[in-house]
C-alpha cells in the first residue's frame, strides 16, 4: 500500500514539476519575444537588403533593360582583377588599416589618462574632448581644407618661418591620400576613445594594487594587468574606425581629389552617376564579406590571446 | 492575364476623360445653337468609351475603345478645346516637377501662377542620380528637368513620353538645333530650356596655348594646373582630339572607348586636386592662379571676366562641345495638360531672359535676345540657330551608361 504521505509527496513533486515547466515555458516565451525585436530588425534592415544586393550583383534584379541577364560575369571580372576595383580595394584596405592603427595608438593614452589619472575631472575632460564634435561634420572637414590648402594655415606658416620658399608651398596637402587619412583620424579619435575609456574605467583597481604589492613596477603592471584588460576596448575601437573607413566616400569626396579616391567612392559613383548597380552591388558585397571575415579573425585572435594569457 | 491589349494608364485615363468631357460639354452648346424648327445638324465625332472587362475572378482590365457617334452641332475638335477640358479634369495642385533647386522660383515660369494652382517641386541631385531614382520609382513626378546627356537612356528605358507640341504655343520659338537633338522618330521627347558651350579657358597672363584645341586640357606642361569636371563627357572631349582618331566622339565604338580609357588614365594624373564639382572653388583657383586652365560653361568665364581676371577662352578647331537641359514629360504623368501649360510658361521669352540674365546660360527661345550681357550674346550667338551648327551636343550621346562606367574606372585608376 502506498501511504498518504507518499501520495502527497508525489503530488507535491508533480505540482512542482508543472510549476517549473510553466515557469520555463514563460521564460522561453519572454526570451523569444525579447529576441523578436532585434531579430526582426536584423531581418528587415540587414538580411533583406543584403539579399537584394546579392540579387542585383548577379542580375536577378536589374535597374535598366540594357543589362545582360543573370550571370556571375561581374563577379568574375572583379575577382580576377580585370578591372581596377580590386586594386582600389587593396589601397582602401591599406588606408583604413593605417588610420585605424594610428587612431587607436593616439587615442589610447588619452583614454588611459581620463580613466586612470584624471580622477574626478574625467567626465568634464571627456566632455571637452567631445565638444568640437557638436559642430557640423561638413564644417569640420572644410576647416581642414583651410588648414592644409596651398594658401592654408600650414603652408602660410612654413613660408612665413622661411622653411619653404615663397610660391613653393607643399603640394598635395589639400587633396590626396594624406589629407583623407588626417581628416578621418581627426573625425574618429573621440569615438575611438570611448570604448577604451569604458573598458578601463570598469577595471577592478584592486588588481593593480595586488600587482604593486607583489612587486610589479608600474610599467609591468600596465603590461600585465591594464593592457590585457583593456584589449576588448582596443579591438572594439579598432573596428569602430576600420569598418567605416574602408567604405568611406564623403571625406575622399571633400579632400581626396583624384589621388584620394577610395573603394567607397567607387561604390558611390557606380550606384549614382554610373547607374551600374550590378558592379556597385558586387563591390558592396565584397566589402561586407571582407569586413566580416576580418572581424571574425580578430575575435579569434583576441580569444586566443586571452587563453594564452590565462 | 490579358488578351494582349494593354490596360489603360493613369495618364491615358485623364486624357480620355478630357475628351469625354469635351464631347459632353459641346452638346448643350450645340443644342442651344439649334432652332426648334430647324432639325439639328449632326456631325460624326469619335468618342472614347472606357470599358471595364473582367478577365479572371481577381483581375479586371480597363479598355479604351474609340467609337464613332453622331452628335448634333459642330465637332469640337480643336486643340484648345481639348486642352481646356483636359485641364478641368486634372487637379493642377498635384503637378510635381523634379528639377534642380531654384527652379521653384515663379519668375522662371511666369504667367502660370494665378491661372493654375502652385505646383509642387522636388529637388534633383544631378541628372544621372535622378535617372536612377526615377527608374526605381523612388519618385513619380510629372515633369523632370535634367541635362540631356541622359536623353538616350531616358527614352530607351520608356521613362518619358513625347510632348504634344500643339499644346505648347512657345515651342515654335525654340531653337530648332536644340529641339532636333531632343526628338526621336518624329516625337518631341524633351523641351529644351537652356544650353551652354563647354569651353576651354586659360589665364592669358600665365600661359600661351600652342593650338586652338581642347588639347590644352591634356597639356602635360600644365600638370597640376588644370581642372576637369567630374563627368563622362570627358570621353567626348578626348574623342574630339585628332590624335585619338574617334569617328563619332558622342558614340565611340568599343575599341575606340578602350583607347580613350587608356588615354584618360594617363592624362588624369595631370589633374592635381579634385575633379571640380564646386564652381566657386574652381573660379577662386582660376582667379588666384592656382589653376591655369579649366573646362567651364560660359557662366564662369563671364564671371571671371567681370572680376577683371585676365582670362581667355579658346574656340577649338575641332568644334565646340555643347550641352542643353530642359524638360521631360514622364511616361506616367498624371497632370498631362497642366504639365504642358507649365512647360509653355517655362520656355516663354520672359522665362528665357531670366535664364540668360541671371544665370548666364544660353536660352532656347530665339526671341529672347534682349539679354543684358553682351559677352553671352557674342559667345553663344543667342538668337541665331546656326550658332549651334557643328556643335557636338551631349544630348546626342549614346549608351551613356557604358561611358559612365568607363569614367568611374578612370577615376579609380587615378587613385591607385
Amino acid at each position: 500500500m502506498v501511504s498518504e504521505n507518499d501520495t502527497s509527496e508525489k503530488s507535491d513533486t508533480s505540482e512542482k514539476k508543472v510549476r517549473v515547466a510553466s515557469l520555463a515555458r514563460r521564460r522561453h516565451r519572454v526570451t523569444r519575444s525579447l529576441l523578436a525585436l532585434p531579430l526582426g530588425w536584423l531581418v528587415l534592415f540587414f538580411l533583406i537588403p543584403v539579399s537584394l544586393v546579392v540579387a542585383y550583383s548577379v542580375g536577378i534584379l536589374e535597374t535598366f533593360t540594357k543589362e545582360e541577364g543573370v550571370s556571375l560575369e561581374t563577379w568574375r571580372i572583379f575577382l580576377t582583377g580585370e578591372n581596377v576595383y580590386m586594386l582600389l580595394f587593396i589601397k582602401s584596405f591599406r588606408m583604413a588599416l593605417i588610420v585605424a592603427v594610428v587612431v587607436v595608438i593616439l587615442a589610447y593614452p588619452i583614454a588611459y589618462f581620463l580613466a586612470m589619472i584624471a580622477d574626478k575631472y574625467k567626465y568634464s575632460l571627456l566632455l571637452l574632448m567631445i565638444a568640437p564634435f557638436m559642430t557640423n561634420f561638413f564644417m569640420r572637414v572644410m576647416a581642414w581644407k583651410v588648414l592644409l590648402g596651398r594658401q592654408g594655415v600650414l603652408n602660410s606658416f612654413l613660408i612665413w618661418s622661411g622653411l619653404r620658399d615663397e610660391g613653393n608651398p607643399i603640394e598635395g596637402l589639400a587633396f590626396g591620400e594624406i589629407p583623407v587619412m588626417i581628416v578621418l583620424g581627426y573625425v574618429w579619435i573621440p569615438f575611438v576613445m570611448l570604448p577604451m575609456f569604458a573598458a578601463m574605467i570598469s577595471m577592478d583597481r584592486r588588481l593593480l594594487e595586488a600587482a604593486a604589492d607583489l612587486g610589479a613596477s608600474r610599467w609591468r603592471a600596465f603590461w600585465k594587468v591594464t593592457f590585457p584588460l583593456s584589449l576588448p576596448g582596443v579591438v572594439a575601437s579598432f573596428f569602430f574606425v576600420f569598418i567605416p573607413t574602408i567604405g568611406e566616400f564623403v571625406v575622399p569626396k571633400l579632400v581626396g581629389g583624384t589621388k584620394g579616391y577610395m573603394f567607397g567612392s567607387a561604390i558611390d559613383d557606380l550606384f549614382g552617376m554610373g547607374l551600374d548597380w550590378r558592379t556597385g552591388s558586387v563591390l558592396s558585397l565584397w566589402l561586407v564579406m571582407a569586413v566580416f571575415i576580418l572581424a571574425l579573425l580578430f575575435m579569434r585572435l583576441v580569444r586566443f590571446g586571452r587563453l594564452a594569457e590565462s | 492575364m490579358s488578351d494582349g491589349r494593354d490596360p489603360i494608364s493613369r495618364r491615358d485615363f485623364v486624357k480620355l476623360a478630357g475628351k469625354g468631357a469635351l464631347v459632353a460639354g459641346a452638346m448643350p452648346a450645340a443644342l442651344a445653337a439649334c432652332g426648334e424648327d430647324a432639325p439639328p445638324e449632326t456631325v460624326v465625332v469619335t468618342e472614347t468609351v472606357i470599358e471595364e472587362r473582367i478577365v479572371t475572378e481577381t483581375e479586371t482590365v480597363i479598355e479604351e475603345k474609340i467609337v464613332e457617334v453622331e452628335v448634333p452641332g459642330e465637332a469640337p475638335t480643336t486643340t484648345m478645346g481639348m486642352r481646356e477640358a483636359g485641364l478641368a479634369a486634372e487637379n493642377g495642385a498635384d503637378l510635381l516637377i523634379y528639377a534642380p533647386p531654384g527652379r521653384e522660383v515663379p519668375t522662371q515660369w511666369p504667367g502660370y501662377l494665378g491661372r493654375f494652382p502652385h505646383p509642387q517641386f522636388a529637388a534633383t541631385a544631378g541628372s544621372f542620380a535622378s535617372l536612377g531614382e526615377l527608374q526605381l520609382g523612388a519618385i513619380e513626378p510629372d515633369i523632370w528637368n535634367p541635362c540631356f546627356a541622359v536623353f538616350d537612356t531616358a527614352v530607351s528605358e520608356g521613362l518619358v513620353q513625347p510632348w504634344d507640341t500643339s499644346l505648347i504655343p512657345n515651342f515654335a520659338d525654340l531653337n530648332p538645333n536644340l529641339t532636333a537633338a531632343t526628338s526621336r522618330d518624329g516625337n518631341q521627347y524633351a523641351i529644351p530650356l537652356l544650353y551652354g558651350l563647354a569651353i576651354p579657358i586659360y589665364r592669358a597672363d600665365l600661359y600661351t596655348p600652342k593650338e586652338n584645341s581642347y588639347s590644352i586640357l591634356f597639356d602635360e606642361d600644365l600638370a597640376g594646373k588644370v581642372t576637369w569636371t567630374d563627368s563622362a563627357e570627358w570621353f567626348v572631349v578626348a574623342g574630339k582630339l585628332p590624335e585619338n582618331n574617334v569617328a563619332n566622339p558622342l558614340d565611340p565604338t568599343e575599341e575606340e572607348l578602350d583607347r580613350l580609357v587608356e588615354f584618360m588614365k594617363r592624362k588624369i594624373r595631370i589633374v592635381p586636386a579634385a575633379l571640380y564639382s564646386d564652381l566657386a572653388t574652381n573660379q577662386t583657383d582660376l582667379a588666384t592662379g592656382n589653376i591655369v586652365a579649366s573646362y567651364v560653361a560660359p557662366t564662369q568665364w563671364i564671371e571671371l571676366t567681370k572680376q577683371g581676371v585676365d582670362i581667355a577662352f579658346i574656340t577649338p578647331d575641332e568644334g565646340f562641345i555643347g550641352f542643353s537641359c530642359g524638360y521631360f514629360l514622364m511616361a506616367d504623368a498624371d497632370q498631362y495638360y497642366h504639365a504642358h501649360e507649365w512647360v509653355n510658361a517655362a520656355v516663354s521669352v520672359e522665362a528665357a531672359l531670366t535664364i540668360s540674365n541671371k544665370f548666364n546660360f544660353g536660352n532656347s527661345n530665339l526671341k529672347a535676345t534682349a539679354v543684358d550681357n553682351p559677352l553671352l550674346v557674342d559667345v553663344m550667338g543667342l538668337g541665331d540657330p546656326a550658332a549651334l551648327d557643328g556643335v557636338s551636343l551631349l544630348d546626342k550621346m549614346q549608351n551613356i551608361d557604358r561611358l559612365n562606367d568607363a569614367w568611374i574606372e578612370v577615376k579609380a585608376a587615378a587613385g591607385v
